[in-house]
């Protein structure tokens, strides 16, 4: 492309050269013709206007579907390529055909030569650039490994190996790949995002672990599709159901099917006590509360299913559709009554005429299933706050544990029988609710789907069901995973069918959550595929390390900063040499430190030895201990977060390390000594003889590059490296993983000529616009500037060009 | 990376019952019996309080420290809506009170239950308060002698109290739109979703003691604040599990001491005595941890900027420069033109002191959200309106100035708070801190700011385009006038153009250096190059003299609607791409319509030139007005240019 450029204005050149000084207005020559086309204007505008609406539909494609579609149909496609090198011509021959150029056209000519320019270092960039993507895990062996933003597809047979490359976000249709046996056909037959779950797959009943298992789907339009599998003895939870399968017979349910009535709980607090009282619907009875002399509850109903009748407070049965209770609170006799405040300010108002009178309260309590918020109902003049819950009512006559699921019963018949079990919600706002779990059994049929109740059109299929099965990792296409944007997390996964004469087979093959290729095997008419999913790779000339990883936080959240890296390249560490003598050249019995320099101030670096010690510190030597680091299971030391501890000067573990403040992992604590992993020492600057620092820092905004030399980062000829991901631990959202940092690599050699073309427009165009009298005076000195040049400029641009022009006289 | 936060806050608000039971602080929240106090009335002066101290109080909220105020002014303005024309004052319509943004504060704080009942949270759509008003509501008459019953009666227009909402079916929508994704969420949805946070907010107000991060890091300037609550537990803790507390045992009981003073100075309503402990609790806070407490000047000029409102004062100057001014073009009037000039200035000085308090508070130039930028996108307009007209002193610059900052501040000021929805920011006003790849002052500065300026270019260019426009359609005939009103807005076109290709080159170098590449054909770059194009093709169209004068009036009006699309489209229609943390929703209706009418402008205004093309006064001769670049081809606009006699070669005026 680029020589195809370099050729073309090179042919126009010389094109330009035979017609300059020729009468334009006669053409003779075809090419002339052309020439003369390319150079003027409506060209150019209708390149623009081609590249205006092409890039506008770019940003739709991108919207709609995604930044790889949009590249391969606009921005990076052969024709838009093309267009833009006509373009670049196009700029080129209207300069040209100016050619000489005169004094005033200095702007003109640098603005068009520097979009040639940024063209040309573009194209460059497109052609022997370089972009890609590291992973870096802290505390592993560097990695020269980098992965491109395309795909491929591994296909082993034997021992031969064949590779297919696509940008799995652009394909659309089916396309064939490439096989390392010409007898087996391979074809991607569709994409979609995928899920890796666990089958059962039949296998000898001999075989260790076979046990009978079952392969089912859930499906509904409000749950969306979950395919999975269970084997005998086990449960799987599902989060609104439950899925379980046992040995034996579903239990005859018929006779549960009228529920004992649910019993609701009232619970008062009241002057700092609680009490509760089980309800019964239309139950009414007074009694005192303990403790509180004078005071008493008189509890005036229960409403299950309430309704405001034209006698008051009702029921109209009793199911627990909306449960409600009326109660009232009876104090002892007080002179005055306490009135609700109708103002909170500070205003409670004093039936000042009225007798002695008990105090007394009336409450309407409802559940609070239904509402948002469990505010307990609060009675203005006695403080006291009421709440009513209602328990489930039936029990469970099923395996089931949770109000909603599946369970398979495998008899002794060999049949298989399932029972389901669905505890409808209880809305406020439906006049049929429904008390009780509604439980329904059958015989299963493979294939038929059965309604399930939990949700509207929700059913389970069963696929299989196998006397004697196994657990096989497989990829389940989840094409609703699509629809989630920037869900980086989701794997994908692709089709592939393998065809040997007039046998085929298909199967989906998917990346992992791992960074490591899942192989897996495809047997066609007896020969074994293997498959193999990955983001194609390239290896750079040397290795990169992650030395440390941080994500601190802004105040106050979990919310990340910034995003730090310390890089190692080829294996390269920092090197600190101490003053022999100093309290940790003497500890350590060296003056030579190797490791990694985290951080330094005007007075002491923090340093990371190569080796981290792990000692034992006895409390009476602590002076402080600053506990940072959260303890979890999953990952010790969030964040890069660390416990520090400050150590009594003349301590015994002080004397050892020879620092007195040390950063790290407290690993076990007893009342009176701490067991602590040292990750940073402190070391003052007044101990240090000299630094040798070559580890590489990186952050948002503050790349860095290597091989390290004054021109690379002007000339691009460097590798460049960029923080650009961290990884979330799975399972905790608010943290990061220390270990791991995303880095996306990138080699520019168009990077100066992208430079130098930027600098150029901006110039040109501050030249065309502003500095235009300036270049319009004639050569020769002209005794006054024209007016209107004068006028072209505004007043204070042509105030200046007067004051230099004195200047100069 | 998503941002958590919002994900949080878009889980529904089931908040478990035992977080009431958390409150050994506020045991006695209601009003207390053993007070006796005589009932005020709300106009009553002395029920006043002076907040001046409270306002002071610093809180760590939303990632950064802040007075009380600003937390106080922020929440209460998502819960009951953003008031109109700056009138801070919630009425209680229970009790006739008048509570500005603090009081209600400390009002749900200290009178919880009280505010549960009332109608607070703010449900504009209309079809979803239909559907949320419950039954139960409609019996509150029968019921009011109960407790839990009846409170409904104080019936808001737009306004549903906590706990009408909780008996609502507001619960079953939240969890129908649960598990769908943003998109497929119906509009009655996603609204339902902005009740539940504005729910949850009443409730993270009724329970600061707990919520509220009051007490200060003892060392880190970073740290994490706690809770009162957090502190009394420090204190007063036996369990040897517990955190210790980290603040001097003296000064942390008198801060909880002059808490419960404050609080109770609140509930009595007394005035000497409020702002007494007001000041004294505000001081407890600060002796906690003196080092790290923001200095007053600090919070002070956070509440000035709160209190003063520079923005909503400055539209209102604007509106008037632009009357004045034209009156000032219809009259020929100079005095009326000083006075529109000095008016005009006002406003820039308004509106220069508010962007000031802003950039001082955040410690960032203050184009981060669509707020910001729009905001600064007026000034921008009004700035080079302002440098133009004392270049030319042709009052057009001034009107379009003026027009152009005074659109741009009436709609950040009147668009609701939660235009947004719960995944996406609409057009919030709040400072918040920056996503870790824009917290580069310097790239902020010389890439954002150049290219907001040049959209402020061709905003201004784009009502001189306007008032061209007009003038074609009114006065078809006004050759002299049309062709100074082509030549003002070529000028501030060019400003326009090289602003942003300065701007999106910069934008480029600094997506090298923090993406790793430096052009990726992202929709918002590929948008501030198509706007660019546009405005180019237009320059070179008529430079050419493929079209008139007309056509670069009628270009700076059209090429507008691509910024439109760069600036608002990229952002809050699109949503894809890397500059996603610009991204938002809302004002999608207000655009289309604007640009509709716009379109309909465009097309009556060219009919108009096209039907009175050639008749009427002929234009005077070249009288040095007119731009260099067609004198010295020696074409002027009409007629329109005659075909090239060679048929082949034209001329650009270069060479």
């Amino acid at each position: 492309m680029l020589i195809l450029l370099l050729f073309l204005l090179l042919s126009v050149f010389v094109w330009s050269q035979k017609v300059t000084g020729e009468d334009l207005r006669s053409p003779r020559l075809l090419a002339r013709k052309i020439f003369k086309f390319l150079a003027s204007l409506q060209c150019a505008i209708v390149l623009l206007t081609v590249i205006i609406v092409a890039t506008a539909a770019g940003t739709i494609y991108e919207t709609s579907f995604n930044a790889d579609v949009a590249q391969k149909y606009i921005y990076g496609a052969p024709w838009f390529n093309l267009w833009l090198t006509i373009l670049c011509v196009n700029l080129y021959c209207v300069a040209a055909i100016r050619y000489p150029w005169k004094r005033h056209q200095t702007g003109f000519v640098i603005t068009h030569a520097g979009i040639i320019t940024l063209l040309v270092g573009a194209m460059i960039d497109r052609m022997w650039g370089i972009e890609g993507f590291i992973h870096l895990h802290a505390n592993k062996a560097g990695t020269s490994t980098m992965e491109l933003h395309q795909q491929e597809l591994r296909v082993k047979i034997g021992d031969k190996v064949a590779s297919t490359y696509f940008k799995l976000n652009t394909l659309w249709n089916e396309r064939p790949a490439e096989s390392p046996d010409k007898n087996v056909t391979i074809e991607i037959k569709d994409v979609s995002p995928v899920r890796q779950t666990e089958i059962a797959t039949a296998a000898p009943a001999s075989e260790k672990n076979a046990k009978p298992g079952l392969n089912f789907t859930l499906q509904g339009p409000m749950m969306g599709r979950h395919d999975g599998s269970i084997f005998l003895d086990e449960s799987d939870n599902l989060g609104p159901a439950t899925i379980v399968f046992v040995a034996g017979m579903p239990p005859d349910s018929s006779a549960k099917q009228n529920a004992v009535e649910a019993s609701a709980e009232l619970a008062v607090t009241f002057q700092g006590k609680s009490f509760k009282y089980v309800l019964k619907s239309e139950e009414n009875k007074v009694a005192d509360l303990d403790g509180l002399p004078g005071w008493k509850i008189d509890i005036k109903g229960y409403y299950p299913n309430f309704i405001l009748g034209p006698k008051g407070p009702a029921t109209r049965d009793k199911r627990p559709v909306r449960p409600a209770a009326y109660f009232e609170l009876i104090g002892p006799e007080v002179a005055g009554v306490v009135e609700p405040a109708s103002d909170p300010h500070g205003q409670v108002a004093i039936k000042q005429d009225s007798k002695n009178a008990p105090q007394r309260e009336k409450f309407f309590v409802f559940t609070h299933e239904t509402p948002l918020m469990a505010i307990p109902v609060h009675g203005a003049s006695t403080g006291a706050t009421a709440t009513l819950t209602v328990s489930d009512g039936a029990s469970d006559s099923s395996d089931i544990p949770s109000p909603n699921g599946v369970a398979f019963y495998l008899g002794s018949d060999h049949k298989l029988r399932y029972l389901i079990k669905h505890t409808p919600r209880r809305a406020m706002q439906s006049e049929d609710g429904e008390a009780a779990a509604i439980e329904k059994t059958g015989e299963v049929e493979l294939e038929k789907s059965v309604s399930v109740g939990w949700a509207p059109g929700a059913e389970f299929v069963v696929h299989e069901s196998l006397e004697s099965a196994k657990r096989k990792l497989v990829f389940i296409p989840k094409p609703e995973l699509k629809e989630i944007k920037d869900q980086e997390n989701v794997n994908q996964g692709i089709k592939v069918r393998a065809t040997i004469g007039n046998q085929n087979a298909e199967m989906w093959v998917g990346q992992t959550d791992n960074e490591r290729p899942y192989q897996q095997e495809l047997d066609v008419a007896g020969t074994k595929v293997i498959f193999e999913f990955v983001n194609q790779t390239v290896t750079i000339p040397f290795t990169v390390s992650l030395k440390k990883f941080s994500a601190p936080r802004d105040e106050g959240s979990n919310e990340f900063a910034a995003y730090e890296a310390i890089l190692g390249f080829d294996g390269r560490q920092d090197t600190v040499w101490l003053k022999p003598g100093t309290p940790m050249a003497l500890a350590r019995n060296a003056t030579m430190m190797m490791g990694t320099i985290f951080d330094e101030s005007d007075d002491a670096i923090e340093f990371l030895p190569k080796l981290n010690p792990r000692v034992t510190i006895e409390s009476k030597d602590i002076v402080r201990l600053d506990e940072q680091s959260e303890k979890s299971d999953i990952n010790p030391g969030f964040d890069g977060k660390q416990d520090t501890v400050w150590l009594k000067s003349d301590s015994v573990p002080a004397k050892q390390l020879g620092t007195t403040k040390v950063s790290g992992l407290v690993l076990g604590k007893s009342a009176d000594s701490l067991s602590f992993m040292v990750k940073q020492v402190m070391i003052e600057k007044k101990d240090i003889e000299r630094s040798d620092k070559l580890t590489q820092k990186i952050s948002m905004n503050r790349p860095t590059t290597f091989p390290v030399s004054w021109w690379g980062p002007y000339l691009g000829t460097c590798y460049k490296f960029s923080q650009a991901n961290h990884r979330i631990i799975p399972g905790d959202p608010r943290n990061s993983d220390p270990n791991y940092s995303g880095v996306q690599v990138l080699r520019d050699p168009g990077w100066l000529l992208k430079w130098v073309g930027c600098i150029m427009i901006c110039f040109g165009i501050f030249t065309m616009f502003y500095l235009r009298p300036y270049f319009n005076r004639p050569k020769v000195a002209a005794p006054k500037v024209s007016m209107q040049a004068m006028a072209a400029v505004p007043a204070f641009a042509v105030g200046s060009e007067a004051k230099k022009k004195t200047k100069k006289k | 990376m998503k941002n958590n936060s919002i994900k949080l806050a878009l889980s529904i608000p089931l908040l478990a019952l035992s977080l009431l039971a958390l409150f050994p602080l506020s045991a006695s929240d209601d009003a207390p019996a053993e007070i006796k106090v005589p009932s005020m009335k709300a106009n009553d002066p002395s029920w006043n309080l002076d907040f001046t101290n409270a306002e002071l109080v610093a809180v760590q909220e939303g990632r950064r420290k802040k007075p009380l105020q600003t937390y106080a002014f922020e929440s209460v303005e998502q819960i009951v809506g953003r008031p109109l024309m700056g009138a801070t004052f919630y009425t209680d319509k229970a009790s006739g009170a008048k509570l500005n943004s603090m009081d209600l504060y400390l009002s749900i704080w200290f009178f919880r239950y009280y505010w549960y009942d009332k109608p607070l949270i703010l449900v504009a759509n209309n079809e979803l308060r239909q559907k949320l008003i419950p039954p139960i509501a409609i019996i509150g008459a029968d019921a009011a002698g109960y407790a839990g019953l009846g409170r409904e009666l104080y019936f808001d227009e737009k306004r549903m109290s906590i706990r009408e909402l909780s008996r609502s079916p507001l619960r079953d929508m939240l969890l129908a739109a649960k598990d769908k994704n943003e998109e497929k969420r119906t509009a009655l949805e996603k609204d339902a979703q902005l009740i539940a946070i504005r729910m949850q907010l009443v409730d993270k107000i009724a329970q600061s003691d707990a919520e509220l991060a009051v007490v200060p890091h003892p060392h880190n300037s970073q740290g994490a604040w706690i809770s009162l609550l957090d502190l009394n537990k420090q204190l007063h803790s036996t369990d040897a599990n517990a955190a210790k507390l980290e603040y001097d045992a003296d000064n942390s009981t008198a801060a909880i001491k002059a808490f419960f003073k404050f609080q109770e100075a609140y509930k009595e309503r007394d005035a000497v005595k409020f702002t007494q402990a007001s000041r004294d609790f505000r001081n407890a806070m600060q002796v906690l941890s003196p080092a790290i407490y923001p200095t007053d000047t600090i919070l002070g000029v956070e509440v000035q900027y709160n209190n003063s409102r520079p923005f909503a004062k400055a539209w209102i100057v604007y509106l008037f420069a632009a009357l004045v001014t034209l009156f000032a073009l219809q009259f020929k009037s100079k005095p009326l033109y000083i006075t529109a000039f000095a008016l005009y200035f006002g406003g820039l000085a308004l509106h220069v002191y508010g962007f000031a308090l802003r950039c001082y508070i955040a410690g960032r130039p203050p184009v981060s959200n669509m707020y910001e930028s729009v905001i600064w996108v007026g000034f921008g307009a009004v700035f080079f309106g302002m440098i133009l007209e004392v270049i030319y002193r042709k009052r057009f610059f001034m009107l379009a100035g003026s027009a152009a900052g005074f659109l741009c501040l009436v709609l950040m000021d009147m668009v609701p708070v939660l235009v947004g929805n719960s995944q996406t920011p609409g057009f919030e006003a709040d400072l918040k801190p920056l996503q870790p790849v824009l917290r580069d002052n310097f790239w902020l500065t010389v890439h954002v700011l150049t290219i907001t300026l040049s959209y402020a270019a061709f905003m201004l260019a784009w009502g001189m385009g306007h008032i061209s426009l007009f003038s074609h359609l009114v006065r078809p005939n006004e050759r002299v006038e049309h062709r100074e009103l082509h030549n003002l807005v070529y000028r501030i076109m060019q400003i326009g153009v090289l602003l942003l290709s300065i701007g999106t080159i910069l934008g480029g170098v600094w997506a090298y250096y923090s993406w790793g590449r430096f052009w990726g054909w992202d929709p918002k770059e590929t948008w501030a190059f198509i706007a660019l194009m546009c405005y180019i093709v237009v320059l070179h169209g008529r430079f050419a003299g493929l079209w008139t004068n007309f056509g670069l009036a009628f270009g700076s009006v059209f090429c507008f609607q691509a910024i439109v699309m760069a600036w608002y489209g990229v952002n809050f229609v699109l949503g894809s791409g890397k500059h996603a943390y610009g991204s938002g929703t809302g004002g999608l209706g207000i655009v289309t319509t604007c640009v509709g009418l716009d379109m309909a402008f465009m097309a009556a205004a060219t009919f108009q030139y096209l039907t009175h093309k050639g008749a009427g006064k002929l234009p005077a001769p070249d009288d040095g007005d007119q731009d260099e670049d067609q004198s010295a081809r020696g074409r002027v606009e009409d007629p329109l240019p005659k075909p090239n006699p060679s048929g082949v070669s034209i001329n650009y005026g270069h060479g």
